[in-house]
C-alpha cells in the first residue's frame, strides 16, 4: 500500500514538473513577438526548463523536480523595420529567438509526458481500490 | 490461525508487495522521462525456485529446513545474511534494481521509453487484479469449508 501511495506521489511530481514546463512554453509563445522599447535593445529571450532528479531517502525513490529555468543564449532574429522604436541605426529590429514550431513540438512532448503520468495515477488508483476491495470480499 | 499461515496467501501477499514496488519504480521512471542522464530502473523479479525454497523450508521446519535455508539474497559484500538478526523482513523486499538497456536514448542521455513503461504498468495492474481475484476466490473457498456460506 505504501509503495502504491509513493507511486502516486511520484507521478504527481512528474505532472508538476511537466506543468512548469508547459507554463514556460506558453510564456515563450506569448512573447514570441515581444521586442525592446529602446533603439537597439534586446528583445525577450526564449526560456527553457531543465529537470533534475531528487533522491528521497525517506522513501528510497528518485523524484523529479524543475532544476532551473534558463535563457536560450542563441542569436536573435534580425528584422528590417526602420519605423520600429527598437530599430537600430541601420533599421534592423532584434526579434525574440523563439521558434513557434519548436515550442509547439516541445508542448506536445510535455503533454505526452503529462498524460503518461496521468495514466500511472489512474492505474495505481485502480490497484489501490482493488486492494481495499479485498476487505469487502 | 491467520491467513498468513497458509502458503498460498503468503505467496499472494509477496506477489502483491512485489507488484506495488514495481509500480513505484515505473512511476519513478515515467516521472523522470525527461530528466537528463536518467536511466530507467526495473525491479528484478524474484525467481520462482528460490521463493518456493524459502516458503517451503519456512513452513516445514521438520524436514530439516533450518534458518540457514531461508537466507536472504546476498548480492553485495555489505549485505547481512540470515545468521544475524532478521533484517528487512523476508518477503517481497526486492531491493535489487538493474538498469536495463533500452533501444532509445535521447540526446540528453535519458533512456526512458514511455510506451515500454506504460506497458509494464499495465502488466503490473493486470497481475495485481489477478492476485486480488485469486485472493477473493480462495477466501470464499475457505468460507465454504467453514460453513459460513
Amino acid at each position: 500500500m505504501t509503495e502504491l501511495n509513493q507511486a502516486m506521489s511520484l507521478a504527481a511530481q512528474g505532472m508538476k514538473a511537466q506543468g512548469t514546463r508547459m507554463r514556460v512554453i506558453s510564456e515563450n509563445m506569448a512573447n514570441s513577438e515581444t521586442t525592446a522599447k529602446t533603439a537597439g535593445g534586446d528583445p525577450y529571450a526564449r526560456q527553457m526548463v531543465t529537470f533534475e532528479t531528487l533522491m528521497n531517502r525517506k522513501t528510497d525513490s528518485t523524484e523529479v523536480r524543475v532544476d532551473d529555468i534558463i535563457r536560450d543564449t542563441s542569436d536573435f532574429k534580425m528584422q528590417y523595420d526602420p519605423a520600429h522604436p527598437a530599430a537600430d541605426d541601420k533599421g534592423y529590429v532584434k526579434m525574440p529567438n523563439v521558434n513557434v514550431l519548436i515550442e509547439m513540438m516541445d508542448m506536445r512532448e510535455a503533454q505526452r509526458s503529462y498524460e503518461a503520468n496521468l495514466g500511472i495515477i489512474d492505474m495505481t488508483r485502480s490497484m489501490l481500490n482493488r486492494t481495499i476491495d479485498l476487505l469487502r470480499a | 490461525m491467520t491467513t498468513t499461515d497458509l502458503n498460498l496467501f503468503d505467496a499472494m501477499y509477496s506477489k502483491m508487495n512485489f507488484l506495488g514496488q514495481r509500480q513505484k519504480v515505473i512511476a519513478q521512471n515515467i516521472a523522470n522521462s525527461d530528466t537528463p542522464n536518467y536511466n530507467a530502473l526495473e525491479i528484478k523479479e524474484p525467481d520462482f525456485k528460490s521463493v518456493l525454497g524459502n516458503t517451503a523450508s519456512r513452513r516445514m521446519p521438520l524436514s530439516g529446513g533450518s534458518v540457514g535455508n531461508t537466507g536472504l539474497d546476498v548480492t553485495n559484500a555489505a549485505h547481512m545474511d540470515m545468521n544475524g538478526s532478521k533484517i528487512g523482513g523476508d518477503r517481497g523486499e526486492q531491493k535489487e534494481r538493474g538498469a536495463r538497456k533500452t533501444y532509445e536514448v535521447s540526446p540528453s542521455n535519458n533512456a526512458v521509453v514511455i510506451e515500454e513503461q506504460l506497458i509494464q504498468a499495465g502488466e503490473t495492474m493486470m497481475d495485481h487484479n489477478l492476485m486480488s481475484n485469486i485472493h477473493e476466490k480462495y477466501l470464499n473457498m475457505l468460507r465454504a469449508a467453514t460453513g459460513q456460506r
